[in-house]
């Protein structure tokens, strides 16, 4: 049995990568109410599918009105209430609005940056026909937020590949990646370290902070 | 730039098999596809591909993992590959996975190994239990990225199916009471991450978590070879010692730590060492050769293959080859100089870089897989070593 048969939407079968966005509406203990948009008809906000309560979340229910999207659905019968539970995977993502997409394959190197002068930067790549190869940036390429990283011998993911904007132009895009988590707000990062916390009572571990990692290594050596 | 020449094993039975043929020997009468015989130690090492795999046989058909790599445009684990090619039930037989630290290089395919290998127990960098890291790794709220994402999926499988993930840090004993009674007798211990290892190494790692004027926290580069862990395993009579990633570091911390631990748990010295580090300066002490390691040695080690040529350097391997009376890495289709020279081609403008043009290559031209396997006796005797592949003795 599919998701898709089940419910009459075009979520493929239990195997499929599904594309739908889906949007949290209620939310009660271990359930929630999620609504499935169409990913390729997002902007239209029009829920082609609505989950019961039913609806199990593998990954915990986001706040309400987060947006986000399915990647792999999957259905089963429960043998013993015979009430369909449809299992999803669900992960936030910024916004469901159409991305961009690249359509050529992306030529990705790792640099690790040479010297940093004034606005400008060169960084080294390794270049399998050439060898070594120094490269220079401009500072301002490198997103503001991600500056504090641009330092001698820190790396980076250099891409450069063809993207055809929404409305069907194309341009060639060069981008700098250093690796990060995307922007989080600290009310998020204190959510995830309290259900971190949970979930490590589970697992039978106690969490640390830095300060009790001294403290026990003071305690072991005298 | 020239690539040491190096000849064939001396006096071992070298083959070599296809890139695609590792692990998927299908032929019986090839005595690599064979699995060993139940009282044959082995350890075989796998890499580049997309990082480092050891896999070890520790008798009686029961095998530990250490580490996960895959093929290239591959998501199967290498080690999943090798065990199924020789008929060994990755289910039934593989009775540990151990993750030494969670660089992209040591880790691939670690969240598939251990949904596979249900039985096996699951030991994962005690670091993971420092409050932020354990926020990446068990909240579902954050995607972690590369390779906490693995150990992130790990132990999400893990958790869903009721099974333990445990803590590895120094001087703890892996091996359970009845793999130490067994015929040959089998013992586990880590060696490393010290506390002040892990503290060091969470220091490093909240540098990289600049708190930014709104509130906003992001994660930057960092290695975390800080919180890898060696492991010393010991069958019947033979040792083998897998020194992970460590890299020598100050006092009470890296490999002399390592040493601490070493002797405080009286250990025997390894006739077979995986190197730490793929081999670079920074991975080596002394106290790993003189202390720790018997004679004859064996090492074996994986290249790494990143920026600036990657590691071994040339010098590292005739350092290497002074240090072990065998040496054998996975590949050795390039070791480059110490000094890579820059090349002399005018410096690129990456404004003027234009796509389709040969400017850039792309970092999938990645090394293929190669195996080092390493047998022998586990009453004594010595090793025998087989190089597939890609993979070569240097010495």
């Amino acid at each position: 049995m599919t998701a898709g048969s089940e419910f009459g939407t075009p979520c493929g079968d239990e195997t499929t990568q599904s594309r739908l966005s889906t949007r949290v509406t209620t939310r009660a203990s271990a359930f929630a109410m999620v609504s499935v948009f169409d990913a390729e008809a997002a902007h239209k906000r029009a829920p082609v599918a609505v989950f019961a309560p039913t609806v199990a979340l593998l990954s915990r229910p986001k706040s309400p009105g987060a947006v986000g999207a399915i990647f792999g659905v999957t259905s089963e019968r429960s043998e013993a209430s015979d009430a369909s539970v449809v299992v999803v995977n669900a992960k936030l993502i910024d916004d469901a609005r159409p991305k961009t997409r690249f359509v050529s394959r992306r030529h990705t190197v790792t640099c690790e940056v040479e010297e940093v002068i004034g606005n400008r930067f060169t960084a080294i790549y390794w270049d399998d026909d050439r060898g070594a190869r120094r490269v220079r940036f401009r500072v301002d390429a490198v997103a503001e937020e991600d500056r504090p990283f641009l330092e001698e011998r820190a790396e980076f993911y250099w891409s450069v590949g063809d993207e055809v904007r929404e409305d069907g132009r194309k341009a060639t895009t060069s981008l700098i990646s250093f690796r990060r988590l995307s922007r989080l707000e600290s009310e998020r990062w204190h959510t995830a370290s309290r259900r971190a916390e949970e979930a490590a009572m589970d697992l039978g571990w106690a969490l640390v902070d830095c300060p009790e990692v001294a403290e026990s290594f003071n305690r072991r050596n005298g | 730039m020239t690539a040491i020449e190096v000849g064939p094993a001396r006096g071992v039975d070298v083959r070599s098999l296809a890139d695609e043929d590792v692990g998927r020997v299908t032929n019986e009468d090839d005595r690599l596809a064979t699995s060993p015989g139940l009282e044959t130690v082995e350890l075989s090492l796998f890499g580049p591909g997309y990082g480092e795999c050891a896999v070890v046989h520790l008798g009686l058909g029961r095998w530990l993992i250490v580490d996960s790599c895959v093929q290239k445009k591959r998501s199967d684990p290498v080690a999943l590959d090798y065990l199924i090619g020789m008929g060994v039930d990755p289910v039934e037989q593989v009775t540990h996975i151990v993750v030494t630290h969670w660089d992209d290089d040591h880790i691939q395919g670690s969240a598939k190994l251990a949904a596979i290998c249900k039985k096996a127990e699951l030991w994962i960098p005690e670091a993971t239990r420092l409050r932020d890291v354990a926020a990446l790794v068990l909240s579902d709220e954050i995607e972690p990225q590369a390779g906490l994402k693995q150990l992130s999926e790990m132990v999400r499988t893990a958790r869903q199916t009721g099974r333990r993930v445990r803590l590895t840090k120094e001087e703890m004993e892996l091996s359970q009471a009845c793999l130490r009674s067994t015929d040959p007798p089998v013992s586990i211990y880590a060696l490393s991450p010290s506390d002040e290892d892990v503290q060091a190494g969470f220091r490093q790692l909240m540098r990289l978590i600049p708190t930014l004027p709104n509130g906003r926290r992001t994660v930057g580069r960092s290695r975390h070879n800080d919180f890898s862990v060696v492991l010393h395993v010991t069958v019947g009579n033979q040792v083998i010692l897998l020194g992970g990633d460590r890299e020598d570091r100050g006092p009470g911390r890296g490999w002399q730590s390592v040493h601490v631990a070493f002797r405080r748990r009286n250990l025997n010295r390894a006739s077979v060492y995986k190197v730490a580090h793929h081999g670079s300066q920074t991975g080596d002490n002394p106290s790993v050769w003189t202390e720790m390691a018997a004679r004859p040695l064996i090492a074996v080690l994986s290249p790494f293959n990143r920026v600036r040529g990657g590691l071994p350097r040339r010098s590292d391997v005739q350092r290497l080859c002074r240090r072990a009376e065998e040496v054998a890495a996975t590949s050795w289709v390039e070791i480059p100089p110490d000094n890579v020279p820059i090349s002399s081609d005018p410096i690129m403008d990456a404004d003027d870089v234009v796509v389709g043009e040969s400017t850039i290559s792309d970092e999938a031209a990645q090394p293929p897989l190669g195996q080092v396997r390493c047998r022998a006796n586990a009453r004594g005797g010595r090793w025998t070593i087989v190089t597939m592949g890609p993979a070569a003795q240097l010495c």
